[in-house]
């Protein structure tokens, strides 16, 4: 066995037999044990100061196989153990959220991290703290750069440990990262890789970090490698595969959004749980050339189908498979094989993007992070995402913190678009000649009433944000230019600010304007009234009207009226967010980042909502993401994607289309060749996402009734991979229904 | 003719000829095959298909149906196709999709524009093929159909049994890129048994296919137990044809059942199982007697 198989063998086993209650035992320890301390300083320090004790003391195991250093210690803990981390996560001194503050789903700028490398970004931190006259800012620098050294330190003992064992090569690599710029792949990688691992066990619970594009950052460290003799090409594969594997060792087992307390443990445990890190490829920059290179092919034949992590983002560009075939064969072999592979339309991310008034430069710059979101990249904070509750403490008066806690939300219901349909409904149907304009126009009025509220919500809290924003550091501001340049937290110093706002349950409303303008409006086989009255009651006696609901025409059969809505409601919703971030987008670049997303809400909230005039009853899910609903799909693949071809290419930057496909029905050559036509035929007419789950009906249930006999058995689930039978029977059952 | 009645339309074949292809049903069958796996391609008629086993008794289709083909006896309902004018109204209420039409009215216009739906996705070598039922039997609809598919730069291939006079095949040829032939059996009787038809016309129009060098991929449907004395037939008058024609060994299996039921239409359906073997074994036959095989997915 050579050493590569060695640590996928080690990362493949990890995934599928990491005991459930296994528990970063190490992080939690030292954690309780100094969470006391410093409650004087300030949160930067005091955040500075405790992780510099945590990484001092972590251990720092080393294997004989690794290529690239840093892993963590978890396993499951002794009664006594497991009494303190109780104690712990429910004591008020607990750190997480407080000093520890969570930085996920974040873009870091690792361009500039690899430019510097860890002592220039502390030099820079240095002469910044001895020019800065604000107080506070010379506070956040400070953290900088003790934050700095303790990764530093962490590297140089990291060093020692690979030096013991005899791994010199590696021990060279981490002291060169811990010294100095880094000056080749492999201590590039090195350097990404430390950070990352920091990050995603031991500071950010459910930390969905973009890890980079790593093809067009790391090629020129390639190139000179090559050029220099110091590397090949199957070197270089080694080194990315234990990469890969690396991201597989920290992750817990079980699945975050669905799943309950019996078999998921939550990101107290396991800081990185179930989250997924995304690593984007190829892609195009921003005068337009396309950045794919040898690396991009190499990362792409590295990808190992049985990994979870991190789940690599393919940037379709126009025409790949014909301009770049034996990468596109790979890719699609790779997704044929269930692999963490995800592809989104380069050209319809950026083209929204610019449409929102980001530049050209800026809008190549894109990346995406779970769950299979859309950021701006290192420029833009995600509102939601960025340590929101810690600026409140800027707020003195009382009164003004109650006043922004007021949810812009209506009711306690959350959101679901299709839910407005029907509210619609029982207006429309007291309104005398009603037609399918008004319910366009209505339901707009709704959403756009609905923007409005929240871009005025978002705005206020950016501007607590603004206050004082070196009083709040988080990891990401180690990473990130723009903390950097102005000492000041990415949440408030970002030239960005960011919501996404989901046209949730897409399909269902499609669903439901079809249904209505079908039935009502064009056949006139039921009155608006008999269809709401029928709605109300769950279709309860009302037999006949649900058979014409559910026999109705649906978005993803492929037909013409279920397109046409399907077009209108995409475009004008699209046309809306972007229209009503507009001024706050010229005043403060605040803006609702348009998407089609639902991620696994479709079953938490269609167990709550009444049922829908497309024949959906009470409590059962809604569609999925930019998915059709369920089992609708009866004109094939093909109809499908004819369908979703609808949505406007220019429209939203991110909603995930799982497609899910039997390995029978590709098998072979030919099978390969014709699944890779029909995806690249879909890219190139401007279909927006993939992402492949390759099993069957046959294979989902058994696996059901024998967990045991399919432990590697892995499936695309939102913008993260689950493995199957670690999943709760909910999400089970949603995934075998999407199978059908 | 400018209407042709079809039983089903379906996107996204990617087993039946090469690459990704859109097949198109047409109905009605001269040869009454024991085994036909599309029992609702037999009649020239449309019908119903009503799937018992998925009703839940709602009672919608009673209430729809004009003709009383629907009624409800001991709570249970029931259907009368003998009363059905295949209006397909209780298609469209049936909550649980347990009624299915079969047999659409189409225009040459409407049918090739439905059919280049997927025109995109087709690339050099996917395209339309023309299956039944015996699609040669509503002959100037399809040719239509073809002729304005080739000139939309589609590939047509047909599939048919070959039931059908000479003419027919004569005036379809020019727009055909392929013929999907079935051949069934050699032995006249046994044809005739199992078919209820005689094979002599659909000999003559084979070999008329392979002179005039039409491309042909030879389909041979095997029934164990019915047919699989005839392989070496089959072989045998395989290469007396034009050398290079291919053919596929089609395995028989049983899942149009529950269609037959729907249908009311009698079960001739084969009990025995046909493997893979079976298969294998044919295959391997004609490929000793110098025959390319083409293995079914
Ligand atoms: S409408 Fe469908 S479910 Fe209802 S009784 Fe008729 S066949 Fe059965
Ligand atoms: S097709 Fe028409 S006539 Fe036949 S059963 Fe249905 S409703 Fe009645």
């Amino acid at each position: 066995m050579s050493n590569i198989s060695e640590n996928v063998f080690e990362a493949k086993y990890t995934l599928e037999n990491k005991p459930l209650l296994a528990t970063s035992v190490e992080r939690i320890l030292i954690l309780n044990e100094i969470k006391s301390l410093f409650k004087d300083l300030p949160q930067p320090l005091r955040f500075s100061r405790m992780l510099s004790i945590l990484l001092s003391k972590v251990s720092t195991p080393v294997e004989d196989f690794d290529l690239i250093a840093g892993r963590c210690v978890d396993r499951v803990l002794t009664d006594e153990e497991e009494k303190i981390f109780q104690q712990f996560i429910t004591s008020p001194d607990y750190t997480t959220g407080k000093v520890f503050i969570p930085s996920g789903h974040c873009t870091f700028s690792w361009e500039t991290v690899l430019e510097y490398g860890l002592t220039g970004l502390k030099e820079k931190a240095d002469r910044a703290i001895l020019s800065s006259e604000d107080e506070d800012k010379k506070v956040f620098l400070t953290a900088l750069s003790e934050i700095y050294k303790a990764i530093i330190d962490y590297t140089l003992r990291y060093s020692a440990a690979a030096k013991e064992k005899g791994l010199n090569a590696l021990a060279e690599n981490l002291n060169t990262v811990a010294n100095g710029k880094p000056n080749s792949f492999a201590s590039a990688l090195q350097l990404l890789w430390i950070i990352t691992l920091i990050d995603c066990a031991y500071i950010a619970e459910n930390p969905t970090l973009t890890v980079g594009r790593l093809d067009k950052i790391l090629y020129s460290f390639y190139v000179d490698d090559i050029k220099k003799g110091v590397l090949t090409e199957e070197k270089a594969k080694e080194y990315i595969t234990d990469y890969y594997a690396k991201h597989n060792l920290i992750m817990g087992r079980g699945e975050h959004q669905v799943g309950d307390s019996t078999n998921s443990t939550t990101f107290l445990r396991i800081c990185n749980f179930d989250a997924p890190q995304y690593l984007l490829l190829a892609g195009s920059d921003g005068k337009g050339n396309v950045c794919i290179n040898d690396l991009t092919r190499l990362f792409a034949e590295c990808i190992v189908p049985a990994f979870k992590n991190p789940v690599v983002v393919v940037r379709y560009v126009k025409d790949m498979d014909k301009n770049y075939p034996s990468l596109w064969k790979t890719l699609v072999g790779k997704a044929l094989k269930s692999s963490s592979l995800m592809f989104y339309n380069d050209g319809n991310v950026s083209s929204t993007l610019k449409r929102i008034g980001l530049t050209d430069e800026e809008s190549s710059e894109y990346a995406h992070f779970g769950c299979n979101w859309c950021s701006t990249g290192d420029n833009g904070a995600w509102m939601h995402g960025s340590p929101h509750s810690f600026h409140f403490n800027a707020i003195k008066d009382e009164e003004e913190r109650k006043q922004l806690y007021v949810p812009y939300m209506r009711g306690n219901l959350p959101f679901s678009w299709a839910q407005d349909v029907v509210e619609i409904l029982e207006k429309l149907c007291l309104k005398e000649n009603a037609d399918i304009e008004d319910f366009y126009n209505e339901f707009f009025r709704t959403m756009s009433d609905f923007m409005d509220r929240k871009l005025a919500y978002l705005s206020k809290e950016l501007e607590v944000r603004k206050r004082k924003p070196s009083r709040v550091l988080s990891f990401t501001d180690c990473f990130t230019k723009c903390s950097l340049e102005t000492a000041q937290c990415f949440s408030a110093s970002a030239k960005y600010h960011f919501e996404n706002q989901s046209f949730w349950m897409f399909g269902t409303v499609v669903d439901s304007f079809t249904a209505i303008d079908q039935l009502v409006f064009i056949e006139k086989k039921i009155t608006l009234k008999q269809l709401c009255d029928a709605v109300k009651a769950d279709f309860n006696g009302y037999e006949d009207i649900l058979g014409l609901c559910r026999n109705a025409e649906k978005y993803g059969m492929d037909t013409p009226l279920s397109n046409k809505h399907a077009k209108m409601l995409a475009e004008k919703a699209s046309e809306l967010t972007i229209e009503r971030s507009r001024p706050y987008f010229e005043r403060e670049k605040l803006f609702l980042m348009p998407n089609i997303q639902s991620d696994t809400y479709h079953l938490k909230w269609g167990e709550l909502f009444g049922a829908t005039p497309d024949g959906r009853r009470k409590g059962s899910a809604f569609s999925q993401n930019s998915r059709p609903t369920n089992g609708v799909c009866v004109n094939g693949l093909t109809g499908m994607l004819n369908s979703m071809l609808n949505i406007p290419s220019d429209a939203f930057v991110s909603g995930a289309l799982n497609l899910d496909v039997d390995g029978k029905e590709y098998s072979g050559e030919e099978g390969q060749r014709i699944f890779g036509a029909i995806l690249a035929t879909y890219f190139n007419r401007g279909g927006l996402h993939a992402q492949i789950s390759v099993t069957s009906i046959e294979e989902l249930l058994d696996a059901k009734a024998h967990p045991e006999r399919h432990r590697d058995l892995r499936v695309r689930v939102t913008g993260y991979s689950g493995i199957f039978v670690d999943m709760c029977e909910r999400l089970q059952n949603d995934i075998i229904e999407r199978f059908k | 003719m400018n209407k042709g009645i079809v039983s089903g339309i379906k996107r996204m074949e990617i087993h039946d000829g090469d690459g990704l292809r859109t097949t198109v049903f047409l109905k009605g069958c001269p040869l009454k095959c024991i085994w036909c796996h599309n029992p609702e391609s037999i009649s020239y008629e449309p019908e119903i298909g009503r799937f018992e086993e998925k009703c839940i008794s709602c009672g919608s289709c009673v209430r729809t149906c004009d003709t009383n083909a629907f009624f409800i006896k001991d709570g249970i309902v029931l259907f009368d196709k003998g009363k059905c004018t295949a209006c397909m109204q209780c298609e469209k209420i049936c909550p649980v999709f347990a009624i299915v039409g079969y047999g659409k009215e189409y225009s040459v216009d409407s049918l090739v524009e439905e059919l280049l739906t997927d025109k995109p996705f087709f690339g050099d070598k996917g395209g339309i093929t023309f299956s039944g039922g015996e699609c040669l039997t509503q002959t100037d609809f399809v040719v239509k159909c073809a002729k304005r598919l080739k000139e939309k730069g589609v590939g047509v291939y047909i599939d048919t049994c070959g039931y059908v006079k000479r003419d027919v095949f004569e005036k379809i040829m020019p727009y055909v890129d392929k013929f999907l032939y079935d051949l069934k059996a050699i032995d006249g009787d046994l044809h005739k048994r199992l078919t209820g038809r005689d094979n002599a016309a659909i000999l003559d129009n084979m070999k008329f296919l392979s002179d005039k060098k039409c491309a042909i991929e030879i389909r041979f449907p095997l029934v164990k137990g019915y047919n699989d004395g005839e392989t070496e037939k089959i072989g045998e008058f395989i290469k007396r044809l034009n050398i290079g024609i291919p053919v596929k060994v089609l395995r028989y299996h049983d899942f149009a059942r529950s269609r037959y039921n729907a249908l009311q239409r009698r079960d001739t359906l084969p009990e025995g199982q046909t493997t893979a073997k079976d298969v294998v074994d044919a295959e391997e036959i004609l490929r000793n007697m110098g025959i390319i095989v083409i293995k079914d997915n």
